[in-house]
Formats: structure tokens, sequence, C-alpha cells
């Protein structure tokens, strides 16, 4: 027994080594990091070399105003043509600018093919001297870009209307607008091997724990994948408990988002190509609180996070509450309901189990639908389905009417919840409530609930218990959960993220405040 | 955790397609009976016959687009058996879809067998884990069945409609709210008698009696309303209904008081601290004069006074026969004065009487204070 | 130790954690024969017999504590070997407390067994009417072992989770049912004799016992000082729960009519009727609530037996994942053996005999043999001295 239990340790052990010490080849490492020569014609052919028939690099030969033979390197479309042919190509050939170098407002130099190599991929124009053994790289990034723009999928009735795009510095600049703390820092990251995805790590010192920051900075450190193609790419490679069905890193599009969050001590990781920021730690609170309830008063921020609360119950369990009291407890529906409910079952040819799940899916296909359909047919395609299928079944006597309501209910409840990902999972975890309600009745439904418990309770974000601050309990931490105190109470940060600062509002205004 | 989310589905799917669901039935699946009426079998001594009221879903208007309409609602059914569960299964045999409990809402149960006592019916009850503790047992005048059979015009259900009837009587205080619940403990408990509620029914109509009083699972009498509505003021401190008095000195002239709120304290005293216990029972009424059907010729303040002593006069009258039935006929501690004597005088009195002998001379006494707060609308 | 042992040992209990690791071992099955069970002895005085109950649980968790208060960070198993021998003869210490670290696991197995038993009997009696028994007792070992799989600190934040789920329902049910109580049926306050008052104690006593999982659990305590304290707490709750539950039965029902219930307060929420809400007949909602409960008492006390084996082999996290599949079944057999409802009340009884001995037994013992060694040391060091 103890024998096998060693080998099987030592197995466990051997492969996380060789796990750890398997470095794969990183696609920029095969560039042959030779230095560039004098000719310009050979450092063109060595580019041309390394990347291949490459039909939209262009290579603009021109010569300056001493007389000697020069060249632009770039990619078709990546740059800024007004840029290189305004400040590169006319400023170094007009006699008047003594200048020999660009008007570029970043410019570098180097000697090394690979630096060459990765900066014409990455947008930059690459000039070359004849004569001069190093390469001018500029920054003339400039691609079409979409704009900023409201976010379509966390939108706020208050509250601002710009929402990251696709383009990593924009998104590090609208963060930057919001927060001039000096003490905010931006660590860049390069990520994916084929993609080289820019990854900035943005977080708060003196505020932000500084083990957790180096456990995502190391986390981050650690992929090593060929590409990043959108933030999820990350989320889920570097979130604790890869089987879970909860996010564990929280995702949004808001700047304003973000910046609350980097002022309570979270990380926040911006990547190249997405809108969608990611913040860590998360915490199960993120299922039903939204950025708006720090916009509006307390009064009514509290209420909407019951509502919330209540409708990610109502998408959780209403399906398998209906099963459980339909066929296994009648006795709790009361008497003239469940007259009324007999009627309406007593042509379903199915099991309220069965029923439920063909609802359920139905409603799933519609909202997949509507999801892919072009814009404005969408809703009608959404209310065809919903309304016309729906009354449809129940006149067929396939499904009973109590049935289309609680799916209609289900449905809205779920997209009750500020956070799409957060929503998909309970969304998700429906269906399994369903299956067990349908074999045990409440008894099933508790018996989920108690393995949901164990598994988000067993769940860490970034050494953050997920279910803080309910347990461990946080009395502190409970002023912004449930109820979402006046901010003259709010005066500290929650502590649960290992703040450093914990003042938030320093009491002597406060108190002014207060008098006035 | 991995492994423990693959074990749980692997579980799940291995019980879900191995065994299935034991417990499953659903709605359709289940003969709700709302109301369960037991009746003696004539020239069967010993069996008894056992009526149900089963509510045909597809009949009832507005449950769902077809049926409706004046067909009968309900489907009523007899059988009969040597005990409550022999019927029952007598009756599951002819019935395509199992029994259901649950919903049973009304227990009637005949004067005749009522009378012969109802302890093993309830043994049954008591048993079975669908019955409601909450569910009304009611005597029922003459045959039990047509308190099922009834056909009420304003409700589709009979049964719906006793349940209306007793909860809209037990909120405005005129019948007791005693459940199967309550016909439990009050018959375990030594130290008082349980109650049910009468009825009487015909084929079109039901009607509230008053109560029926039990001693030891045997009914021993009645209570007609008026009598009801003082033993409910002076036991669960309800209003019971409205007071009607014929006014002295006038031809065919009546005063109407409704109480509104009851205070009732049971003072259980030795006299001088020594003699024998009495029972004294001080009930405050508070409410209204509601109706005057003469013209009476005097100010108000002596109208009201008048109309006091006039109308604690009658009550306690009530109240003194109400006594004299209870303890002299019935010999039934309905009014729970065991139990105080049990909670108050222990040592002093309950140790060394025996309760069930006692009971019918324990003097017991009443004082009604009237209070007329208000005399409807009118000034006089 | 071992790695895993290290790395729990960082892992540390609030207060709060504490007591309700212990209030939701507390309350399980008890809670709904407790009416019955103290009434039965103590008729209209039942309510005194859990408030007499704390007392004795009072001083053995107090007992428990300062034992785990002179060990800080060792658990019941651990310590046991220094008690009986000394740091210096721990191999002979480890063989003189073998018995009673195997009386404590065996106690903690069988209330495992006893708890899951009763629990199933409930289920399969008043709501799910034609589910095996043996399907309700496999499910919540499924979720026992789920909860086996995970590190200590899962174990104690799932209790604090659920701790108001297990309060809220007691409390709701027992003011609501307080609108149709019977107040006379709690008077004379006393009339039962001295020695049936004991044994009227001794019937809430059993419905206290659990906390003795603290001989492990309190190991892991935040604070040294504060385990008093939690165990007060986790006690006090409790005893408040139990008596108001045993007043609202003897209130609502009178004590003979609870002589005649099997679950008396299942009956009690039979008869309650929440104002204003939609549904009806509470008690397949409260029997279902109530699985968290049970779940606690059962995971804690399989919790802490698992992890007591786990550091007497001196093992890690996945001995204790592999041994708790493997103790189930012996532990399903135990629990399908008694045969019928009136042979597990028996047995319940025989238990609860067996579990005070150990509660109260083991950490006088301990304290006495402390406090004697103590007392010999002192000798010594005089004799030194002098």
């Amino acid at each position: 027994m103890s024998q096998f239990w060693k080998a099987w340790q030592k197995r466990k052990k051997t492969l996380q080594e060789k796990a750890l010490h398997h470095h794969a080849d990183r696609s920029m490492e095969r560039v042959a990091d030779k230095e560039l020569s004098l000719e310009v014609d050979e450092n063109i052919i060595m580019i041309e070399q390394e990347l291949g028939r490459c039909d939209d690099l262009v290579v603009r030969r021109f010569r300056d105003k001493r007389g000697t033979d020069c060249a632009i390197v770039f990619l078709d479309g990546m740059v800024d043509r007004n840029v290189i042919s305004e400040y590169i190509i006319s400023y170094l050939s007009n006699p008047q600018i003594p200048d020999i170098l660009p008007a570029s407002n970043e410019l570098e130099s180097t000697d090394g093919l690979r630096q060459v190599i990765r900066n014409i991929l990455s947008g930059s124009a690459v000039l070359m001297r004849d004569g001069d053994n190093k390469a001018y790289l500029n920054n003339t990034r400039g691609w079409d870009r979409r704009g900023v723009d409201e976010p379509q999928t966390e939108s706020v009735v208050r509250g601002p209307r710009d929402g990251f795009c696709e383009t990593l510095c924009v998104n590090s600049a609208l963060v930057r607008f919001r927060l001039k703390d000096p003490h905010l820092r931006v660590r860049h990251m390069v990520i994916g091997r084929r993609t080289q995805t820019d990854v900035y790590v943005m977080y708060i010192e003196g505020l932000a724990y500084p083990p957790m920051v180096r456990e995502v900075l190391a986390r981050l450190e650690k992929i090593n994948v060929d590409s990043i193609l959108e933030s999820g790419y990350i989320e889920q490679l570097i979130q604790d408990r890869r089987w879970s069905p909860f996010p564990q890193l929280q995702n949004t599009e808001r700047p304003d988002k973000v910046v609350a969050n980097l002022l309570e001590g979270k990380v926040a990781i911006l990547v190249d190509g997405t809108p969608a920021a990611l913040i860590a730690p998360a915490v199960f609170t993120q299922f039903y609180q939204s950025p708006e309830d720090y916009y509006e008063r307390f009064y009514i921020a509290t209420l909407l996070r019951f509502i919330r609360a209540i409708s990610i119950t109502i998408a959780l369990l209403l399906p398998s509450l209906y099963i459980a009291f339909s066929s296994f407890h009648p006795e709790m529906i009361p008497s003239r309901l469940v007259i009324a409910m007999a009627a309406g079952r007593s042509t379903v040819p199915f099991p309220s189990l069965v029923e439920a799940l063909i609802m359920e899916v139905a409603i799933e296909i519609l909202r997949e639908a509507s999801v892919r359909l072009p814009g404005p047919i969408g809703p009608t395609i959404g209310i065809v389905g919903a309304l016309v299928v729906g009354e449809a079944a129940v006149t067929a006597g396939l499904v009973s009417p109590v049935m289309v309501i609680i799916v209609a209910l289900t449905t809205i409840g779920s997209f009750a919840s500020p956070s799409y990902s957060a929503a998909i999972s309970i969304r998700m975890l429906r269906f399994l409530v369903m299956l067990l309600a349908g074999m045990f009745g409440l008894y099933g439904i508790m018996l989920f609930l108690i393995v949901l418990l164990i598994h988000l309770s067993s769940l860490k974000s970034f050494g953050v218990p997920y279910m803080s601050p309910f347990s461990p309990l946080n009395l502190k931490g409970m002023k912004d959960v449930f109820i979402r105190a006046p901010h003259h109470l709010l005066r500290t940060r929650p502590t649960m993220f290992h703040i450093q600062d914990e003042i938030r509002m320093r009491e002597e205004e406060n108190r002014e405040q207060a008098g006035r | 955790m991995a492994k423990g989310w693959v074990r749980l589905a692997v579980l799940c799917v291995c019980v879900f397609l191995l065994t299935g669901c034991w417990d499953r039935r659903e709605l359709e699946e289940r003969t709700s009976v709302l109301a369960i009426a037991v009746d003696m079998v004539e020239g069967h001594e010993g069996l008894y016959r056992l009526t149900v009221q089963i509510p045909i879903p597809l009949k009832i208007a507005g449950s769902s687009g077809q049926g409706g309409g004046n067909a009968d609602a309900v489907k009523i059914m007899s059988v009969t058996g040597r005990t409550i569960l022999d019927a029952n299964n007598n009756l599951q045999i002819r019935l395509n879809q199992k029994l259901f409990l649950g919903h049973t809402r009304v227990l009637a149960v005949s004067e005749e067998v009522a009378r012969k006592g109802i302890r093993d019916i309830m043994d049954t009850f008591r048993r079975e884990p669908q019955i409601r503790r909450l569910l009304w047992p009611i005597v029922v005048k003459g045959e039990a069945a047509t308190l099922l059979r009834f056909k009420p015009q304003l409700g589709q259900i009979p049964v719906v409609f006793l349940m209306d009837l007793i909860e809209n009587g037990a909120k405005m205080g005129t019948i007791p709210d005693q459940t199967l619940g309550d016909y439990f403990s009050q018959t375990s408990n030594k130290a008082m008698q349980p109650f049910l509620n009468y009825v009487e029914a015909s084929t079109t109509e039901v009607r509230w009696r008053g109560v029926a009083v039990f001693s030891d699972h045997k009914m021993v009498g009645t209570l007609n309303a008026v009598q009801s509505w003082s033993f409910l003021q002076l036991r669960n401190e309800e209003r019971g209904g409205d007071v009607i008095i014929p006014l002295p000195g006038t031809n065919n002239g009546y005063v109407t008081f409704r109480p509104h709120f009851v205070k009732t304290r049971l003072d259980l005293k030795r006299r001088k601290n020594k003699g024998p216990h009495a029972a004294m029972f001080s009930c405050e009424l508070e409410g209204d004069i509601v109706e005057v059907t003469a013209v009476m010729k005097m100010p108000p303040e002596e109208f009201i006074r008048q109309m006091q002593r006039l109308i604690k006069k009658e009550m306690d009258k009530r109240a003194k026969k109400l006594f004299h039935q209870l303890q002299k006929e019935y010999n039934s501690d309905v009014l729970k004065l065991g139990l105080a004597l049990r909670a108050h005088h222990y040592r002093d009195y309950w140790q060394k009487h025996d309760w069930k002998k006692d009971f019918k001379n324990f003097p017991i006494d009443v004082d009604y204070t009237i209070k007329i707060r208000r005399l409807g609308m009118e000034m006089q | 130790m071992n790695r895993q042992g290290v790395s729990s040992r960082q892992q540390t209990f609030s207060m709060w954690q504490q007591t309700s690791l212990i209030t939701s071992t507390l309350i399980g099955v008890g809670i709904l024969t407790l009416p019955r069970t103290t009434s039965a002895v103590l008729y209209e005085a039942g309510w005194m017999s859990p408030v007499i109950g704390s007392v004795v649980a009072l001083l053995s968790i107090w007992m428990i504590a300062r034992l785990s208060q002179r060990f800080p960070g060792m658990t019941f198993v651990e310590y046991s070997a220094i008690v009986w021998g000394s740091p210096k003869y721990l191999r002979m210490g480890k063989w003189l407390s073998l018995p009673w670290i195997l009386a404590y696991l065996s106690c903690m197995y069988l209330a495992t067994g006893i708890v899951s038993r009763v629990f199933g009997e409930v289920v399969v009696t008043s709501v799910l009417l034609d589910t095996p028994l043996e399907v309700i007792i496999i499910t919540m070992f499924v979720l026992v072992f789920i909860l086996s799989l995970h590190d200590l600190d899962v174990v104690a934040r799932i209790n604090e989770l659920l701790l108001p789920l297990i309060l809220l329902p007691v409390l709701i049910i027992a003011l609501a049912s307080f609108q149709k109580a019977e107040w006379s049926n709690l008077l004379p306050l006393y009339r039962a004799s001295l020695p049936s008052l004991f044994k009227g104690a001794f019937e809430a006593i059993y419905a206290f016992s659990g906390y003795e999982i603290m001989l492990i659990f309190f190991a892991y305590a935040h604070e040294n000082e504060s385990k008093v304290r939690a165990g007060v707490y986790g006690i006090a709750i409790t005893m408040v729960i139990y008596t108001l539950i045993v007043v609202a039965g003897i209130a609502g029902f009178g004590y003979e009519e609870l002589q005649r219930v099997a679950w008396p307060t299942l009956e009690l929420v039979k008869t309650t009727k929440v104002p204003g809400l939609i549904l009806e007949r509470l008690e397949s909602a409260f029997l279902a609530v109530w699985v968290t409960a049970v779940f606690t008492t059962v995971a804690n006390a399989y919790y802490a037996f698992i992890y007591g084996l786990r550091q007497l082999f001196n093992r890690g996290i996945g001995f204790q994942r592999i041994i708790s599949a493997i103790m189930f079944v012996p532990l399903y057999f135990i629990t399908l053996w008694p045969q019928n409802v009136v042979d597990i009340f028996r047995f319940n009884f025989y238990f609860g005999v067996f579990s005070l001995v150990i509660n109260l037994g083991i950490p006088f013992l301990y304290l006495t043999l402390l406090f004697i060694r103590d007392l010999g040391r002192k000798q010594k060091e005089r004799n030194a001295d002098g």
C-alpha cells in the first residue's frame, strides 16, 4: 500500500519536473540572431529571407539629402503611411532640415536582426542606411481600429459610456485617464509564441498585496502557448482551479470597473486585441455586483443587488423547484393551484423533468440563435420563438402553461446578472440541478447546493477565498456585499484582498461633511 | 477536485440510468383526494363507508382552455371497509392512479360515527405521513357524505367552498379553526377534551351549526351557534358572532351588538385561601352597537349604559347555560379548565383530585364586562 | 511531519469558524426528537434539560479547550503521545495512548453511522416514501466523501456558510409556532423528581454530543485564547436553539402529545403556518434544509475521524482521500445494522452513554494526567533545587 503510494508520488513529481524544464522553442527564437551589415541591400535580403514570401512587406528605397542610400521596410496596413512619407522620407530628403534621423516620436536603434524582424511584425517602420549597421525603428503603428465605444455586454443606465477597444495602448490610456495615481504600475509582457501578444499588468503599488502581484506575474510568465487571441486564453490558463465551472477572474469591458477594482487592491490584466480586461482575484460577489451600484444612491443600489441575487437564484433553481414540487411534493403547492396545475399538465405526455428539460433546451437554442442572428432580426426571432412556439406548445398540450412561465422567468433571471461569464456558469449548472431534482426532489436540490457550496468554499482566486467575505466571515467586508452601505460608511477598503492601505476616506473630512 | 466532479457526474448518471426515480409521481399521476367522509354502513356493524371527493382538473373552469362550464367538477366515490385503510385500498383498486392524501383538507365524520368513537379512525390519520395536521375534521349531522355531495353554486369545488367558509369564519372569529393537529393534542392531553366543528349539509347548502363536544374520542353532544360563540369567547378569546337581543319594553325591537375585541382572564381562586377551588372567567367584550330596530328615546349616555347592562345579562345567561350543558349534560372539559388547574394548582389541586370525575361539580362562574365603543355611523 | 501536514498547519480557524464548527456539529438529528425525549422524563419542564445538559457540555468543552491550549497547533492524536509518554518517550506514549485514540476515533465513526441512519429514516418515513433507505444513506456518504477530499480550511468555511441555513429554519419554525402555543402547557414549572431531572438532562446531553470533534479541530485555532470562548459560544447558541424548540414543542402540543409522535419537531413544522407564504406544508422544505444540519454533523465527525486516522498514520491528504473512501464500506453496513426505528433509538441511547464517557472521560483523564505530571516535575525541580 505505502510502496504503491510512494511510487505514485514519485511519478507525479517527475512528471511535474519534466513539464517545468521543458522549454518549448519560441518561434521568434528561430530567427537567426545575426548582426546587421553595413549594406542596405544585404540587410533587406536578410529580412526577406526571414520573413519568407511576404507580399505585404513594403521596401521603399530613397536617397536622403546627403545622398546616402536608405530604405524603409514596413508591413503594409500596419503603419501610418502619412507619418512615413511626411516625417521620414520628406523629412530626411529635405535639404533644409539638418537632421539625419527621422522626426519620429519613438525612435530606437538596433543592430540585431531579430529585433528588426520583431518590430516590423508589430508595425514599426525600419529605416536602414548604407554604411550604417544600425537599423532605426520608428514607431509608426497605425492601423484602422475600432474607436472607443459603449460596451455591449455591460451597459449601465448611469455611468461612463466608454468601453475598452481592441487596442492595448488606448485601453491603458482609458485607465490612466481615470486614475492619475503615480503609484499605478504597468508591467508589459509578451505572451504567445506566435501571436506575440502584448499584455499589460496593472496594479497600484501600496494597495495591491505584493505577493499576489508576484503570483499574477509568475503565472503569466509560466504561460507557454503559441497564441493568445483573447483574454479568455489567459484567464483559463492562469486560474487556480481549471476544472471549476466558475470564473475565477473577472472580465470587464468597462474602464471604470477596472479602476474601481484597482483601487481595491486587485490586479488588472489588459490584453492587446481584445476589449475584455481581466481582474484578479475574483470572488463570488461579482455575480451580482455592478459598477453602477456605486453611482446610484445606496438604497437603490442595495435594492438592485437584492434583485440581482434573487434573479440568480431563480435562474439556478426555479425549474428544479418546479420539478421537485410538481412531481415530488405536490402537497406543498396550495390546493387551489394544484388543481389548476394538474389540469394544465393532464395532456402533457412527459414527466415534468423531461418537460422542463425540453423547454430549457429550447430556450437556450433560441438564445444562442438570437446572438448569432444579424442585429435587427435577432430580437424578432427571439419574440417569435418564445411567444409563438411557447403558445403553440401549450395549445398543443406539449407543455403546461406553468412551465412556460417558469422558463421565461428563468431566462430573464439569468440576464439580470451583470457579469455574463458568471451568469453562463449558472445557466449551465441549472441543468445539473434539474436532473438531481428529478431524482430526489427537494432533497436532490439540497444535495446539489451542498456540493456547490463545498466547491465554492474550496475555490480560491489568487489566494483569496472565493466565498469571502461570507466565509471566512468578514463583518467589515459585509457592508459592501448584499447591501451597499452609503459611501460615508465605506471608509475603508475591503480587507479580504489583503489590502495594504485600508483608508479610503479620511475621517476628518467625513465629519465635516456630516456637520454640514 | 477535477476528480471529484468527474466522480459526481459519473455517480449522477449511474443513479439516474440504473434506478430511476423512486418517488417521482407527476401531478396527473396522483388522484388527489380533497375530502374524506366517514359514515356507518346501515345494518353492518363494524363497517365503515368511506366517501372521497376527487377534483376533475379538466372540468374546472379557468384551469385550461377546454372544459369548464356547469359539468360536475368533482367525482364522488364511496367504498366500504372494515377500517379506514381497508376502505382506502378498496377504493384504490377502482382507480387508475395512486390515491394522494396530501391535499385532503376536510375530514367529515357523521354524527353516528362520532358518537360511537373515532379513536380507531384517527389512528390511521396519525400514522399516515401524507395527511396534513392542518386539515379540518368536521362532524356532520346526518350522513357525512352529503357534505361532499353538496353543490355550491358559488364555487365549483365543494371542498374549496367549505375551506373558504371555515377560513373566513375563523378570520371573523365566528367559527373555530379547529384542525386535526389540535384535535390530536387535545385528545392526548389529560387535562382537556377536544371539540370539533359541527355542520349540517343538504344537497345545495352547508351550514355551520356549532361545535360537537367530545369526551375521550366520543362525541357527547353539541353546542349550538350562540353557545359556541360564548364558548369561543371564553376559551379562545375569539369574538364570536353578533349578539342579538330583544329590547325590553318594545314590540319586536332588537338590538345587535357586534363584539370586536375579547379579553378573557381565568382566575382559579380558592376562597379565603383554603376552601374549594373555583373558576372565574372574566371576559371583557369590546364592540359596537350595529343595529337597533326600535326608537329609543333617551340620551346616548343612558342608552349605552342600558345596553351594556342588557348585553351583560344576556351574555352571563348564555355562559351559565354553556357551563351547565358542559358540566351536567356532557361532562366534558373543552374549556381547558383542567389545563389551567394543572398548570397553576398542580400540587394543591391536581394531584389530589380526579379531574374526570370532579369536573362535573367544579364551580365555574363568569363575569362579563361589556364596553360599547361606537354606535355605528349613527349617534344614537 | 509530511508536506501536507505542514501546509495545513498554516490554515487557521477564526473564532467564528470554530463556533460554527461546534454549533453546526451539535445541531443535527437530535433536534427532531429532542422535544419528545426531554419531555418524556421532565413533562412540562422538558426545556430544562437542554439548559442543564449544556452545563455538562460546557464543562467538557472547557476541558477540551484547556487541553488544546496546552498544546497549541497539535491535535488530540498528536499530543496524546506526549501526554502519555513525554517528548523523550514518544514511542511509549504512542502505544499507551492508542486505546484512547482508538476509542475516540471509533466514537466519531459510530456517530457518523448513527446520525446518517436516523437521517435516512426520517427522510424515508416522511418525505421520500418509496426511495430506498440505502440510497439516502449513500447520497449522504457521497456528500461527506466530497468534503473529505478537501483540506481542513474548506471544512471550516463550509460550516461557516451553512450555519445560518441550519439556525434560521429552526428559529423561524419555533417562533412561528408560538402563534398557536398553549402556554399553560409549560406549567407547572417543575414537578418531576431530582433523579428524573438528571435523567432528562442526560437526554439532552446526547443531543449536545458532537463537540468532541474539537479535540482535533481546536488545533488549528487562530488564537490560542479564543478556544474557550468559541466553545462557550458554540454551546450557548445550540442551547438557545434547543431550548426554543423544546419550548415550542411543549407549548404547541403538550407533553402527552409529544410522547406519541415519532418526530415532534417535524410535526411542529406541519402545524405551523408561516403567514404570507405561498407554499403550504413546509415539512418537505424543512427536511430539505435540515439536510445541511445533518450534513455538517456527519461530515464534521467523519472528517475528524479521517483526519485523526491520517495523523495516526502520519500521512498526507492523498491518504486521507483514499482511506475516507475505504472507510465508508464498513460504515455502510454499520449504518444498516439496526432493524427498525425502535432499535435505532435504543442504539442511539447506548451510543449516547458511550460518547458521554468519551467526552467527559478523555479530557478529564488527560488533564489529571498532566496535572499529576506537572506536580511530579515541580517536585523534581524542588528536589533539584534543594
